[in-house]
């Protein structure tokens, strides 16, 4: 928790002029997870790391864990180790606003917990890959090197399972 | 030279994106099934899952190269009762796929030989390892004939199923396909008979032997040949099994026994038998033997070994059908009619009828837009008839007083008919 108070100040210390190359985000996303009848929403933090290497053309790395489980018809359900690999493709800024696009591969496992008759439990877990892709906006604050991110993701994975999510956070950049 | 530079910027963000697009698409993995089947579970409350091959397997269990074999599960609850778990779409697994492998669907497939094992995975329970054995081993004889719970005794017209077991050497016994199957001649004489349209799952037979219809009992052999094949070095080999066919048969029973056939279509008719070493009653309308007896140009009823008990109209008229076993038989009405979709009476309008009359039997009724006495279409005794009102008049419903009206109070009363799903009503008007 020090280390991550540290970053912070660290990246808020930086003047806003510097060019800004690297940056970390941090969001939270509330995931819908459909497969069957059923449907759940879930809630995870995201930490994300990245640079740009090209204007408007970046690569970053994501990570995410469960906050809340989401229920529904007596079963319970949540993301875990959420990873994801993402290319960015971001437009030029228009009074600080620009939009983006992220295209990458992600990783994710999905809890899922059921009571049976005699009250006990059954847990299945199953491990998911597959391509995903976000669609966003990112604002920067005025003399600031932090911005507000929100954006819509979803995750396909060649399966009969549904898995977006809205997520809305902070980043900062140095 | 920026052109350049743009053209080339271009060409690699297309690049990229396709390339990543392609790598994200081809990377896809994981399995939604346990989720779904968690919910599954859930509803018919799974406890344990066991995989069974097919039912007819000998065990230890061995296989030929090549051999399938649909496998299922067998599902318990947490309080033990058995449920019923589709083997479609589960996470089968073979320890070797190159021995055995194994669908999604439960579907083993031998390959070679070796030692293989079978389990299955649903909701996240995994089923006992069934182990099997593929040999190519040939067969070094037919070591016996199952079937018909052991005995040698055959309830006379009803099939049993037989399945000839073969012997590949030490423990391995395998149920037999593309054996040969006969019964001898004098086996035939008796009425024996096996159907070939009605083979087992393991490529057995279903027999049918029969007292002779005014014979005694006696004996019944059946013969089971596995044919030589040069090409693998595979002998042929043959196994004979004798029956006795029983006398406890002691009444025979046909239903319906009134029954209703379009022309141009068909009824089915059920033969039930009881023995006297039997509790309940048997169906046996595979093994007895039908013929119509009256009205042969009416109906055709199938017999054994093509559609059994199966009466086909095929003009206008009544028929008696009857299913014979031995000494016992059995007849059903079978009523044949063309049917126009239409009834028609041969009376118009209220009919007016006085209380003194005491009955009325001049009511008729025929299929067709008009009424006609032409004993093709006449269905005054066929039809189901009934009166809206009892205390006023009754009307026959059985035999051939059928439509006759008793005329009991005075008033007025309804009288409907009804002939294949088609109702017809006149209003009777009784005055004293």
């Amino acid at each position: 928790m020090r280390a991550l108070l540290a970053f912070v100040l660290l990246i808020l210390s930086i003047p806003a002029t510097a060019t800004e190359r690297y940056y970390g985000e941090y969001v939270i996303g509330t995931s819908g997870i459909r497969h069957t009848d059923l449907q759940f929403r879930t809630v995870e933090g995201r930490l994300t790391l990245g640079g740009y290497f090209a204007k408007g053309l970046g690569a970053e790395v994501s990570f995410g864990g469960p906050f809340r489980v989401g229920e529904d018809e007596g079963f319970t359900v949540q993301v875990e180790n959420l990873a994801t690999l993402s290319m960015r493709f971001e437009s030029p800024p228009a009074e600080g606003l620009s939009a983006y696009i992220l295209l990458g591969v992600s990783r994710f496992a999905v809890s899922q917990r059921g009571v049976n008759s005699l009250g006990g439990a059954r847990t299945v877990r199953e491990n998911f890959q597959g391509a995903s892709f976000t669609i966003g906006l990112r604002q920067q604050l005025t003399n600031s090197r932090l911005s507000l991110v929100g954006g819509y993701q979803l995750h396909y994975v060649d399966q009969p399972i549904d898995i977006d999510a809205w997520t809305f956070g902070v980043r900062a950049a140095w | 030279m920026v052109a350049n530079i743009m053209v080339k910027t271009n060409a690699f963000f297309k690049a990229a994106i396709t390339l990543l697009v392609a790598l994200s698409l081809a990377s896809c993995d994981g399995d939604v099934r346990p989720l779904v089947e968690a919910v599954e579970a859930n509803d018919i409350d799974l406890a344990t899952i066991e995989i069974q091959p097919p039912a007819s397997s000998l065990m230890p269990l061995f296989v030929s190269p090549g051999e399938r074999l649909q496998f299922s599960i067998l599902g318990r609850t947490f309080e033990g009762q058995s449920v019923t778990v589709s083997p479609n779409n589960r996470r089968w697994t073979s320890s070797n796929s190159n021995i055995a492998s194994v669908s999604d669907n439960g579907l083993v497939v031998a390959h070679s030989n070796g030692t293989v094992s079978i389990s299955a995975r649903v909701a996240g329970a995994v089923s006992q390892q069934f182990n099997f054995e593929v040999s190519d081993a040939l067969l070094q004889g037919i070591e016996r004939i199952d079937g018909n719970n052991g005995g040698d005794v055959l309830n006379s017209c009803l099939p049993q199923n037989f399945t000839a077991i073969g012997n590949y050497g030490g423990s391995d016994l395998r149920a037999l396909t593309g054996v040969v199957w006969s019964v001898n001649t004098a086996s035939q004489m008796m009425g024996a008979e096996i159907f070939t349209s009605n083979t087992t799952p393991t490529g057995g037979i279903s027999l049918v032997g029969r007292q002779p219809t005014g014979g005694n009992v006696g004996d019944v052999v059946l013969n089971a040949t596995f044919p030589a094949d040069d090409e693998i070095g595979q002998a042929a080999f043959s196994f004979e099994r004798r029956f006795q066919v029983s006398d406890t048969l002691t009444d025979l029973t046909v239903a319906p026994e009134r029954v209703d056939v379009e022309v141009g279509r068909t009824t089915r008719l059920v033969a039930s038998a009881t023995y006297s070493n039997q509790a309940n009653p048997v169906t046996v309308t595979n093994g007895a033997e039908w013929l119509v007896v009256m009205g042969v140009n009416t109906v055709t009823v199938g017999t054994v070994g093509n559609s059994p008990g199966v009466v086909s109209g095929v003009t206008g008229g009544t028929a008696t059908v009857r299913a014979v076993c031995g000494n016992e038989f059995d007849d059903a009405i079978v009523i044949s009619a063309n049917n126009s979709g239409s009834l028609s009476f041969n009376r118009n309008g209220t009919i007016l009828l006085e209380l003194s009359d005491r009955t009325f039997s001049g009511l008729r009724l025929s299929t067709g837009d008009t009424f006609s006495s032409s004993p093709d279409r006449d269905v005054t005794n066929e039809a189901q008839w009934s009166s809206s009102n009892t205390n006023v008049v009754t009307v026959d419903t059985d035999g051939s007083e059928r439509g006759t009206l008793t005329l009991l109070s005075e008033g007025t009363a309804t009288i409907s008919a009804e002939f294949f799903d088609t109702v017809i009503t006149i209003d009777v008007q009784v005055n004293n």
